[in-house]
Parts: structure tokens; sequence; C-alpha cells
């Protein structure tokens, strides 16, 4: 009777280099003065975050800069409480999409200080139209990590 | 992972250009050997989204937790309903030799099985797969040189949206809705509910399964749960759903897409075995991909 076959394990690494190019270049040096920026599409008027060089709707130049604030609300959250590869870091933590205050779209980004016991606790201080403000690393290198996460206010 | 959509998509323009009379369409996935979740983690973009968005689970829970929010759907209802549909589609998993999980479970079992990305569990989640589906695509001259039975494709619809998933709505979603629309307008469909027989949704996790119930116009929008609750698009209903056993009990990803319309081409050409749909004539088959981003639906026929 033939044996199963044995398995051989191994990991492959993958290293890579990405041009930012110019908009992604320009919204991170503003990003390490705690600056979040967006450009507004001339022709539907909506205000994109993270800036964009085109209005995915309109396929247009977006040309026009605006500062947007670093507080908005939450769209929607999701508490990760389970490990796989490829993790930013270890769970459990959350993840939320914020409709930050002068922006048209929702931007994704941690909901953080706040206690992870379990989701009722989470649950209690995370919510679908709560307020959050921006709490931004002390050492900023033009990245979006400079965010270390979102904090609700209230 | 827009592929598998495509896969499909694209041999029968081909065929009905009559560029060609005969195409072999094949998908297949050998997910064991590299890690899924890997790879879904450098599915988002590296510079603004993909610490955030790395992982399926976590993507698809943002969306139903809006979705639920948006119509105040209770949430012990929601769990429930979920519940049900995953059992139903275990259950038809049990019936369908090519199906990866094959096993009994009771609405408790999924109530309880541990917290994934909340509120999805385990059971709401479908496996990584090994696997392959292969479909014959031909012109109406060589389907009747050929003198073997044929379904027909009757719409095709495709739609994609943005990359930034902050960006779209994807409660009322766009390209859902877009692609079941041009679908259904090519194949003369004006009442999905009523004029489909079997669907296939292509439901990875079990709540959105729901929301897709939604946006393809099997109900308005708020209400993808009472069609659980009505057993509208359970094993006998009205609309029956995913008799495949669905992406929730098979996943290979390269396949899955053309698993859907494979499946629904056995059950309207009445060669679906124990787990045939009576009668079924016309019928839905759907894909989604990318960063919850990519959706195409066929419209398949026994009827010319």
């Amino acid at each position: 009777m033939a044996q199963e076959s044995r398995i051989l394990k191994g990991y492959v690494s993958l290293p890579y280099k990405w041009s930012m190019g110019h908009t992604n270049t320009r919204f991170y040096e503003e990003f390490k003065n705690k600056r979040i920026m967006g450009t507004r599409c001339e022709k539907c008027k909506r205000v994109l975050v993270p800036a964009r060089s085109f209005c995915s709707d309109c396929f247009v130049e977006t040309k026009e800069w605006v500062q947007i604030s670093d507080e908005g609300t939450i769209r929607t959250w999701v508490l990760i409480d389970f490990a796989y590869e490829g993790q930013p870091k270890e769970p459990p933590y959350i993840v939320g999409v914020i409709g930050l205050d002068g922006a048209d779209v929702g931007l994704a980004h941690f909901v953080g200080g706040v206690k992870l016991d379990d989701v009722e606790t989470v649950a209690r201080q995370v919510r679908i139209g709560g307020r959050v403000k921006a709490v931004w690393k002390e050492n900023r290198e033009g990245h979006i990590l400079d965010i270390h996460y979102f904090k609700p206010m209230d | 992972m827009g592929r598998p959509a495509f896969r499909s998509h694209i041999p029968a323009s081909i065929v009905a250009s009559g560029m060609f009379d005969l195409v072999l369409v094949l998908g297949a996935e050998k997910m064991y050997e590299g890690d899924p979740q890997g790879t879904m983690a450098t599915v988002a973009d590296p510079f603004f989204q993909r610490p955030f968005l790395a992982g399926a689970p976590g993507i698809f829970s943002l969306q139903c937790n809006e979705w639920a929010h948006r119509y105040g759907i209770d949430e012990t209802r929601v769990r429930m309903a979920a519940a049900e549909l995953s059992v139903r589609n275990h259950d038809a998993a049990l019936l369908n030799p090519y199906a990866h999980i094959r096993i009994k479970i009771s609405v408790d079992d999924v109530l309880k099985s541990r917290v994934i990305a909340y509120p999805v569990r385990l059971l709401d989640v479908c496996p990584a797969s090994d696997g392959a589906c292969a479909v014959i695509m031909a012109s109406e001259r060589m389907a009747k040189k050929l003198g073997r039975p044929a379904a027909w494709i009757k719409g095709v619809g495709y739609c994609g949206e943005q990359a930034f998933f902050g960006e779209g709505d994807k409660v009322v979603w766009r390209s859902a809705i877009n692609a079941a629309k041009s679908a259904y307008d090519q194949a003369g469909i004006t009442n999905p509910r009523k004029e489909l027989d079997v669907a296939e949704v292509y439901n990875p996790f079990t709540f959105q399964e729901m929301l897709f119930y939604e946006c393809f116009g099997f109900c308005d929008f708020g209400h993808g749960c009472e069609l659980v609750e009505q057993g509208v698009v359970m094993k006998g209903g009205d609309l029956p759903c995913d008799p495949s056993g669905g992406t929730l009990c098979t996943n290979p990803i390269g396949a899955t897409g053309l698993q859907r319309v494979s499946e629904v081409v056995l059950q309207v050409t009445g060669k679906a075995e124990e787990r045939q749909v009576g009668g079924a004539k016309t019928g839905l088959a759907h894909a989604m991909g990318g960063l919850d981003q990519f959706n195409g639906i066929m419209i398949i026929s026994r009827e010319r």
C-alpha cells in the first residue's frame, strides 16, 4: 500500500519597489505635516481622498487640492480576531472606513485607542456614525501609518 | 481574482462574434500549495489600503456591517438568516459529488462557531479549495452539428468599479446592480424573482449572499433576510439559490466563477442529478472578485 505523500514546506520572499507617482508623493509630503489632502473633481465636485490625479467617475484630471479634516465619522467597521498570513499586526484589531469631514469618499484605516476585550466591549466604544479623530505618530515618514489609528471621540 | 468572472464572459463574446465555433473554457486552481490569505493580503494597493484590507473576511465584514446598519436590520435577525443560509449551502453540498466541504451542520453549529471577523464566523466563510471546471461554448451552427443538448446564453453583464474600497457604495452596490441589469436587459428579464428558476450566487460569505439578492432585484433593498425567512431562496422555494452548495462550500478561486456557470447549465438541462431543481428552465450565474469591485452575471436558459 502506497504511503501518503509527504509535504515539503517552504517560504518565498518577494521584495518589491513601487513608484508612487507625483500625486501620491505630494500627498505624503503633506502627511508629514499632519495634513490630509484631497483633490476636487471640477466636473462632479466630489472631493476625493487620498488625493488622486483623476476622478474615477468622470475620468477628468483633478487639479484642485483641498485640505481635509483629520476628524470624521465611522461609516463601517470590523473587529479582526483571527491570525492569518500577511496581516499588518497581531489580532485583535479594528479596521474602519472613515468618512473624513470635507471628503466625499471613505478612507480605510485602523480604529484604535479602545479596549479590545471582546466584541461587546468594542461595540460599546466603536459604532457606525460615531465620531473619530486621527492619532498621529510623533515621527512621520510620509506613510499611511503616520496615523496610528482613528480614535473615537465620544 | 477578477479573472474567474472574465473567464466565462470573454469566450462567450468570442463565440458570439463568429470568430470561433467551439471554445473550451477552463478554470483551475490549486490553493493548497500557497496561502490564500497571503495572496489576499496583496490585492489592495500598497500605498494606501493594503494594511487595512489584508485578507478577505475583513473586507466582506465591513460590507455586511454597513448593509445591516443602513437598513436597521436587527443583528440577531441577520445572524439567524446567515446561519440558515450556511446550513442550506452545506446540505446542498452533501448532494454534490464535486463539492469540497461536505458536512452536516446545524444552525446552532454556525451560531456557535468561532468569530473570524465579527460578525463573520467560521461557518459563514468559504474554504480554500483545489479544483477545476471546464465548459464548452459553441456557436448555434456547431451545437446543431454536434447534436447534443445545449443550454443557451441569454444575457451577459459585467461591471467593475473603483479600486478604492471607501469610494463606492458597497451596499447599493453599483457593479453588482449594473452587471445584473445589463444581463437582464439582454435576456429580456423584467422580473428576475419570477422569471428565474434557479440562481448560483457567488457566496464566499453567507451575509454577502443576501446583499446580492437585493442588488440583483430578487427583492427590494433592505429585505434580503426575508427571502431566507420566507424560504424563497431555500431548497424547494420559488427561487432556490446555490443548489451546488455554492462558493461557501467549494472555492478554488480560478475555477469558482466558472463553476457557477456549469452548475446553472447542468440545472437548466436537467443533468444536476440528486440536486436537480425541478423544472428549472432559466438560471442566473454570478461571479465576484477584485477588491470587492468586479461583478459578472450570465443568464442561461434551456430555451433559445
